[in-house]
């Protein structure tokens, strides 16, 4: 078994992000007046970790009719700017170009050889941070095991702590979040308004007058008799195994309502968040209409830095779309038809029907859209900082499609890029291959940069992790 | 569930392939299959769905002529999609599923479907004794020894929870009732959602309460118990015939959990109420007392869920009863007199109860649960992503979604309020328009307000309206294949491929052709897509070429003459028609759509997966529905039988 060797994380001071550096454009002002408990208050170096997937598969020229590549860089490598310039009109990662010196881009990652069978959509979509068999073959298909935020919020959060788990776009009910996994068989729900995100992460009370101590105690009394409750409850006798997960669950929820009302509640600013913009797409549900996918990942995207700026959460996951993607891009100002048509090359959900003669190069255009939005992650990460570095040296964000190519739906060559260094930990400017490896590899090399120790980091496959990864 | 095999590649692909999975060697992954194909043939290559399709297959078939699917793994076609980039699920005990290229790699889906037939039907172990006494439930059904050739897939896995969360919907009928509110609170519109993996958002398994949602619960239970103390007539509600905090306590925790309160619970939110004034501090503490427990209560577990806490597969208690029916039925609490009826055991026996579940179905708040079943299983919310071409269609427009869905919802209410069944659902002549859909169905009509009307032969039931027809479209054309897969799955439980198998060389489109013509071209005869579109799914969608992709008729397509003549093979055979009414006509006399109804109708009442051990109850439904009885009698059967009344459906 390859072993990845000890990296000890560079210490950061105490004190954490300071705010923009100088940039006006600062989203959030990160970490005012920590509480005490905060992973930042404690003389750690917390990193934090947000996987994003995105679906359909990207143009990567894996399949017969198309054979040119339109996403990968063009030679394996060191990435700078200059080069990865060179090639942004042709291939999209090129559009990341501002920031060659904070990516990772493998190649040569597949899912695990299961020999599984069924809907390629809903099994990509569960292996994509599981790297575990799925149970069941279509929009019945979940996990055999937990995703890897499930691993690492507990490792670092204490067990049933709950990862930040988010989405972007419509869900067409089919098969919508298959993301992330508490447990085998069960999906965690994904929330997809980014201003009820908001809410969640800031306490907001309705009552007025705010959180008032009063207030903050009354909180807890009500908790404690929920707790009360729950307890007996689980000590009854004649429980499922399933009754008592499904218990324990919202036990452990109360418990980290309270943690967070405690620890964030007065500390936790919205600094310079586009408030406006969150609540347009609360407005009458604007956000899960065709048409503002992107906006909302953008949004979801700062607001998983709020919370890991707010000790709410320390990895966080983000879904963009549904198994059968059904957003309408436009593309040079016409309305495409649905991405998940677009995808498969023909006017159906499957492999056959009418072709669609525009649908490789409409592909090629969502590829780019969809990696000028991870761009703006990237701008806005590397913009919330400390005097020892920006979000993007105290974590990562791993984008990555639970298909490798559109109408391939191949398994092989998934795409991956990794922004930020995980504290150290992530090897950086550089284009890799990781030599025809299973996932359950580079998670476990995530879960170890993310912070969890080492000695408990390979919980996903058979253990191993993925040196060429590393710094 | 179980896997009886370990899934191997067993899809046919015509070429080169170096391993089809005939024999024991490994498994080969999803890419292998790909990476064939793609080495066999130079290019324009569709990998597609494998013959397997049908009601065939590796099924059991039981002694009285039903098929039943038990699990995933015994089934070569399960899906109701057709993808790319699959392979067929196999077996390690060296049985073949049904299209698996057996030795030649030539074995064809009846074949293997023959021989899965003989050796399961042996191996049935489920029922005996053929339809008469399985059609004589509870219910005293006396449909008798009607025949049922149908096919049915039982791969559910019920948790059987002893702790239902009440869904959104529920918890804000509930806190409106609980609350005497004038209207529902409309606050968990905004409560974080649920994973959903079963069909019906009700579903036991999708119901949890994650840290978003105790968040949501938090802020939604202090804004409403604020709301109720700063309002004098509301509170005045609310406290109405108490007169101290134990009294309020009873009585309020009495409604809140749906059964009177233990000595415990008593002392317990007692002692909360009094602490009030500290926590709360308004000056007045009865008032303070009141939202206390108001919000502690909307907070608690035993109003969050809807409980079974009796002895595994004993009669649930009256109470708990009430409240299922209750929540099943009006999406609420149970009436003070439903409770009353509890307390005074008129709920444990069979004679109590269904008098007071007749009551429930006959008030009109029922109708909201066969519209929501029905929008559910048809997945009108879907609507919502419906766009046209605005050149194409300019008089479609974003504005109209909205009434597609009420229309719809009006259309369900019809068949429920006016005692329809399965045949009215596919058939009734009912619809209803107002000024801005009336067009599009060659009516007129004033105001936004929407109008019964009666529309002629070329449109019965649900499937020819707008709803069904625009949200099956792309933005310019019919969707066949869309709308052929939708009633296939949704309406016959028939269980399509995603297996992948054959590579078939495709011509170019002409830009001539109808859009049946590209459809067949790319699907039909002589296609990969020869086995599942020629038999199965292409006939039911072309049945319906002369509605256009926003819903309106049409007489030609491209300049040819629309044709929806076809073909479908139901279980008991194939049968022609020549249009959609015909089709539907045959659909509404099927024994399989009746049956594939009553299993959805199941699972949506009983707000769990459907295993082999409901095939019973399902299948006497199913009589029930093909004898012309309607939902509400279909609704009062199983809401009378162990399935619903006792713990865990009652033995298994």
């Amino acid at each position: 078994m390859t072993r990845l060797r000890h990296l000890k994380p560079p210490m950061l001071r105490r004190r954490a992000f300071l705010g923009s550096a100088g940039l006006a454009t600062i989203g959030l002002p990160f970490l005012e007046g920590l509480p005490e408990r905060s992973a930042w208050a404690q003389g750690n170096t917390p990193t934090f970790g947000l996987f994003i997937a995105t679906m359909l598969g990207v143009v990567q020229g894996d399949w017969p009719d198309e054979p040119d590549d339109r996403f990968w860089p063009t030679e394996l490598g060191p990435l700078t700017t200059d080069s990865m310039r060179a090639f942004a009109d042709e291939r999209c990662t090129g559009l990341l170009a501002d920031y060659a010196d904070r990516l990772l881009i493998i190649r040569g990652v597949n899912y695990p050889p299961f020999g599984i069978s069924g809907d390629s959509h809903a099994l990509g979509l569960v292996q994509c941070l599981t790297a575990a068999e799925p149970v069941g073959i279509t929009h019945d298909a979940t996990s055999s095991a937990p995703s890897v935020d499930t691993f690492i919020a507990d490792a670092l959060m204490g067990p049933g702590s709950e990862p930040l788990t988010l989405y972007a776009g419509a869900k067409g009910g089919f098969i919508n979040e298959r993301l992330s996994f508490s447990a085998a068989g069960v999906v965690r729900s994904a929330e997809g308004n980014p201003y009820a995100v908001y809410r969640q992460l800031m306490g907001l009370s309705s009552t007025p007058g705010g959180l008032s101590d009063r207030l903050l105690l009354r909180r807890k009394s009500v908790n404690d008799v929920v707790h009360e409750e729950l307890n007996e409850l689980l000590g009854r006798s004649e429980l499922s195994q399933a009754d008592r997960i499904r218990l324990e669950q919202h036990f452990d929820a109360i418990r980290n309502l309270e943690q967070r009302i405690t620890d964030m509640a007065t500390s936790c600013s919205d600094g310079k968040l586009d408030l406006e913009a969150l609540e347009a797409l609360n407005e009458g549900n604007a956000f899960r209409a065709n048409g503002t996918i992107e906006e909302v990942a953008k949004l979801q995207f700062e607001l998983a830095a709020l919370a890991f700026a707010c000790n709410a959460a320390r990895v966080a996951t983000l879904q963009i779309g549904d198994a059968y993607e059904q957003t309408r891009y436009i593309i040079d100002g016409a309305v495409t038809t649905s991405f998940s048509h677009i995808s498969h090359r023909v006017a159906s959900d499957s492999s056959i029907g009418p072709p669609i003669p525009e649908a490789l190069e409409w592909h090629t255009a969502i590829d780019r859209i969809r990696m000028e939005s991870f761009r703006h992650l990237l701008d806005r990460w590397s913009e919330y900082t400390t005097e020892a570095g920006s979000l993007l040296d105290h974590g990562f964000a791993m984008w990555t499609n639970t298909l490798a190519g559109g109408p391939s739906h191949s398994f092989r060559n998934l795409p991956y890029i990794i922004a930020g260094s995980g504290g150290g930990v992530l090897r950086q400017g550089s284009y890799i291959d990781a030599g025809d490896v299973s996932n359950d590899r580079l998670l476990n090399t995530l879960m170890y940069a993310n912070g969890v120790p080492m000695a408990e980091a390979g919980r996903l496959g058979t253990g191993e992790f993925l040196d060429l990864m590393l710094a | 569930m179980r896997w009886i095999g370990r899934p191997t590649l067993g899809g046919k692909i015509e070429g080169q392939l170096p391993n089809n999975g005939s024999d024991a060697s490994p498994p080969l992954p999803t890419h292998a299959v790909e990476d064939a194909s793609r080495a066999a043939f130079g290019r324009r290559a569709l990998l597609c769905g494998d013959d397997s399709f049908g009601w065939g297959g590796f099924m059991r078939r039981l002694a009285w002529g039903i098929t039943v699917i038990t699990a995933v793994g015994d089934v070569a076609c399960v899906n109701d999609q057709v993808l790319v980039g699959d392979s067929v699920a196999g077996s390690e005990d060296g049985e073949a599923p049904a299209g698996e290229a057996s030795e030649g790699g030539e074995a064809s889906a009846g074949e293997a479907g023959d021989d899965a037939e003989s050796s399961a039907t042996a191996s049935a172990g489920t029922g005996s004794g053929g339809l008469d006494s399985l059609s004589s439930g509870e219910s005293g059904a006396d449909e008798g020894d009607l025949p049922l050739d149908v096919h049915l897939a039982f791969e559910g896995m019920p948790t059987y929870s002893r702790f239902v969360r009440l869904t959104h919907d529920q918890w804000d009928s509930a806190a409106r009732d609980l609350l005497r509110l004038e209207a529902a609170p409309g606050v968990a519109a905004a409560f974080s959602g649920d994973g959903r993996n079963g069909r019906f958002s009700n579903n036991e398994k999708d119901l949890s309460v994650s840290n978003a949602l105790a968040f949501d619960y938090q802020q939604a239970a202090e804004t409403l118990a604020a709301q109720v103390a700063d309002n004098p007539e509301g509170l005045a509600r609310v406290v109405a015939g108490t007169a101290d905090g134990d009294s309020f306590v009873a009585q309020f925790g009495r409604r809140a959990f749906r059964r009177p309160l233990t000595p415990t619970e008593l002392e317990r939110f007692t002692n909360l109420f009094e602490r009030g004034a500290e926590l709360v501090g308004s000056g007045d503490e009865f008032v303070d007392g009141v939202r206390l427990v108001i919000e502690s209560m909307l907070q608690s577990p035993h109003f969050v869920y809807r409980t079974e806490l009796g002895p595994e597969d004993a009669r649930l208690s009256g109470y708990e009863l009430a409240t299922k029916v209750s929540m099943l039925l009006h999406q609420t609490i149970p009436s003070d007199a439903m409770l009353d009826a509890a307390d005074a055991g008129e709920l444990d026996s069979r004679p109590g109860y269904e008098l007071h579940v007749r009551q429930l179905l006959e008030a009109p708040q029922t109708v909201r649960a066969a519209q929501d079943f029905h929008g559910e299983l048809f997945h009108i919310d879907r609507y919502q992503q419906i766009t046209k071409d605005p050149e194409a269609f300019p008089t479609f427009n974003e504005a109209l979604i909205p009434f597609l869905r009420s229309a719809d919802l009006l259309f369900f209410e019809h068949v429920f309020a006016d005692d329809l069944g399965v045949r009215g659902l596919l058939l009734s002549s009912r619809a209803y328009v107002n000024e801005a859909t009336a067009p599009f169905y060659g009516l007129s009509a004033v105001g936004p307000d929407f109008q019964a009307v009666e529309l002629d032969d070329a449109r019965p039931g649900y499937f020819t309206r707008l709803g069904f027809l625009a949200s099956h479209a792309t933005m310019v054309d019919p969707n066949p294949i869309d709308r052929g897969r939708r009633l296939n799955t949704d309406v016959l439980c028939s269980s399509l491929s995603p297996v992948p198998g054959h590579v078939t060389l495709v011509p170019p489109p002409d830009p001539t052709w109808t859009n049946r013509q590209r459809v067949e071209a790319f699907t039909g005869e002589g296609t990969c897509g020869a086995g599942c579109h020629t038999q199965y799914i292409n006939p039911l969608g072309f049945a319906f070429e002369n509605f256009d992709a926003v819903g309106v008729l049409r007489e030609t397509d491209n300049g040819r003459a629309v044709d929806t003549q076809s073909t479908y093979t139901f279980p008991d055979g194939p049968q022609s028609f020549a249009n959609a009414p015909e089709l539907l006509e045959l659909i509404a006399e099927s024994h399989q759509a009746h049956a594939c109804y009553a299993k959805h109708l199941a699972e949506y009442m009983l707000a769990r997966d459907i295993t082999e051990g409901d095939l019973v109850q399902t299948l006497e439904l199913a009589s029930q529905s093909l004898a012309d009885r309607s939902l509400q009698d279909l609704m009062f059967t199983l809401l009378s039988s162990p399935a619903f009344t006792t713990r865990n459906g009652g033995p298994q």
